[in-house]
């Protein structure tokens, strides 16, 4: 056995946008063992629900108390959804660009980002943070003609895309930083309780989605799932995603009915309910409680992020020391959402 | 300020931040914003960095890491506190982790608002910061000078 | 569609023998919750096998300690140890013990 050395990774590094650390156990080039560390940004959202009433988060309060929105506010949530996941896919190729050193690929798939993020601007007035829905429904809605000019945006920018994606599964440059690199078998991603592509590029058939939860139960889309079971894998699940998105969203565009977008809620929350959604780096689950009151007992935000950690750790035994700033960003993280 | 007068390195942190800000800020170095063609640079070492940019209210854990941040970056130097957590803690004023803004931990120049912070609000944060840059660069110089004429 | 999923109340000695249980059937742990009631706390273990979400309540006491599940999962180390700094719960023989220094936060269990 050669000498063990520990190298601090983060919580500042150039290809970490947010702070984790982990203390990486080398035998000259290779990670024996990593240990995670977070805390940098938890700051106590949970607590937080003592403090300021309940209206701040919307579908699990539904739930609770069994409220059935108008069919049209499902579309409506559908459609942000799934732009919310093209934008974030598209956020994840730039910087995985940019962690192996491909300056322009960051830079063009950041370019198409742009194009996302002014739809959302048009649709909700915000670039990051939304606040279009409330109880019973959403807060603005989209009229026809403006979902038809995003229908034909998404047409004209499919083709752009596909051929800045071909670059990803076609460049050896590439493939040799992505292939084989980062295993994660089947098993190991069911023991590690992996989520979201990180899960599927690992060849398992599962995505919350197919639950049915806002329009997805009138679309019709298939699971993406890997077989490599690596990081370039993972790499081409997103991109397939991608394009599924624009498939959903167009069947969402084509199908939503008419009529009001939200219903007047009376009352407080009481009871108890877990509500599962897929996000775009993979499965969350809230479960709140509330106490007839206008503040909640208890909120719970599993991030998928959180739930990606572990098998994280998984795919740094035994990788080369160079690899590691690749496989971190390989699980999307998302280290704020993941810390609350 | 009229001209810029020097190309500025950024070095960019989430302060215990949402992420909202973060995305924002790399979305100004970015196509569309751009604001490489003012010769602007993110850079990862906090060694080669003018401006330091600060997302987030800042908790107990992250404070000594901007700390050394700033320590580490030579003088002079500005920092800009993005977004309205940075600014004062935001809508997690009350979270019993956080300590409420960037200011509570070291001296912070340029105050940008905004949930999340727009890229047009953040570049603007910037151009202010070089204005200040300029001015302690001066302060710099003549404290130098000053020293200079004693010895 | 409102996804249903099963919640069922056991007993905390019998926390090891569900996780084994529920490792037998190849599930995934989704993950660990606690909730503050009036005199202890309500543990939440959730499992995803398919499309199926199975949740086991557990009440216990303030002063209960109880058993990590970390050798039958061992993505359970993060709740664990999040559940024991936040909530001052007592767990035993958790894989990678962060003494309460996983966030490693200013207050001392704040949802105590």
């Amino acid at each position: 056995m050669s000498k063990r050395s520990i190298v601090p990774f983060g919580p500042q590094h150039p290809v970490l946008p947010e702070p984790i650390h982990l203390d990486l156990v080398l035998e000259d080039e290779k990670v024996v063992e990593a240990i995670p560390s977070i805390g940098f940004i938890h700051r106590g959202l949970e607590k937080l629900v003592e403090k300021r009433n309940f209206h701040d988060y919307m579908y699990v309060i539904e739930r609770i108390m069994d409220v059935e929105i108008p069919d049209r506010a499902k579309y409506l949530r559908t459609i942000w959804c799934e732009m919310s996941r093209l934008h974030s896919h598209l956020l994840w190729l730039g910087l995985l660009a940019d962690a192996f050193g491909f300056e322009s690929l960051f830079m063009h798939c950041w370019r198409m980002r742009e194009t996302i993020l002014d739809m959302f601007e048009a649709s909700t007035g915000g670039r990051v943070i939304f606040s279009v829905n409330k109880i019973g429904g959403v807060l603005k809605d989209m009229d026809n003609s403006m979902l038809r000019t995003f229908v034909d945006m998404f047409d004209k920018m499919e083709e752009e895309v596909r051929q800045l994606t071909n670059v990803f599964l076609k460049d050896y440059t590439v493939a040799n930083r992505l292939k084989g690199v980062g295993i994660l078998t089947k098993e190991d991603a069911v023991l590690y309780g992996a989520v979201g592509p990180m899960m599927r590029a690992a060849g398992i058939e599962s995505d919350t989605r197919k639950l049915g939860y806002a329009a997805y139960g009138d679309i019709d889309f298939d699971i993406i799932t890997g077989k490599d079971c690596d990081s370039f894998s993972r790499c081409e699940v997103r991109i397939n995603e991608i394009f599924q998105s624009f498939n959903i969203i167009r069947q969402a565009v084509a199908k939503i009915p008419e009529g009001p977008v939200s219903v007047d809620v009376k009352g407080n929350p009481n009871g108890e309910a877990f509500v599962r959604l897929e996000q775009p780096r993979g499965e969350a689950i809230f479960y709140f409680r509330g106490n007839g009151t206008q503040f909640l007992n208890r909120a719970r935000v599993r991030t998928p992020t959180f739930a990606n950690i572990p098998s994280l750790v998984k795919i740094l035994e035994g990788c080369d020391f160079a690899d590691v700033p690749i496989l971190v960003l390989t699980i999307d993280p998302c280290v704020s959402c993941t810390e609350r | 300020m009229a001209k810029i007068t020097k190309s500025p390195w950024l070095l960019h942190y989430d302060g215990s931040s949402c992420n909202g800000c973060d995305i924002e800020v790399l979305a100004c170095l970015t196509p569309v914003y751009d604001v490489e063609r003012f010769g602007i640079i993110n850079t990862g070492n906090p060694k080669h960095a003018d401006i330091f940019l600060v997302t987030g209210g800042i908790n107990e854990k992250n404070k000594a890491v901007v700390k050394q941040l700033y320590d580490q970056m030579p003088e002079p130097k500005v920092v800009v506190a993005v977004g309205i957590c940075a600014c004062n803690g935001g809508v997690f004023k009350d979270a019993y982790n956080i300590i409420g803004g960037v200011d509570k931990a070291i001296p912070v120049d340029v105050y940008v608002p905004g949930c999340a912070a727009r890229p047009e609000a953040i570049i603007d944060g910037v151009v202010k910061a070089l204005g200040v840059l300029d001015e302690k660069q001066k302060a710099f110089k003549e404290a130098k000078k000053k020293k200079g004429a004693e010895k | 569609m409102r996804e249903d999923y099963k919640l069922t109340t056991i007993d905390f000695s019998n926390l090891s023998l569900m996780a084994l249980d529920m490792k037998g059937i190849g599930a995934r742990l989704s993950q660990i919750c606690s909730v503050r009631t009036k005199d202890g706390f309500d543990l939440l273990y959730s499992f995803v096998k398919d499309y199926e979400f199975i949740n086991y309540k557990i009440s216990i006491n303030e002063d209960t300690e109880i058993e990590s599940i970390t050798a039958i999962f061992p993505n359970a180390f993060l709740y664990e140890n999040e559940m024991s700094e936040l909530f001052g719960i007592k767990i035993k023989y958790i894989a990678l013990d962060y003494k309460n220094k996983l966030y490693d936060i200013a207050v001392e269990t704040p949802f105590k």
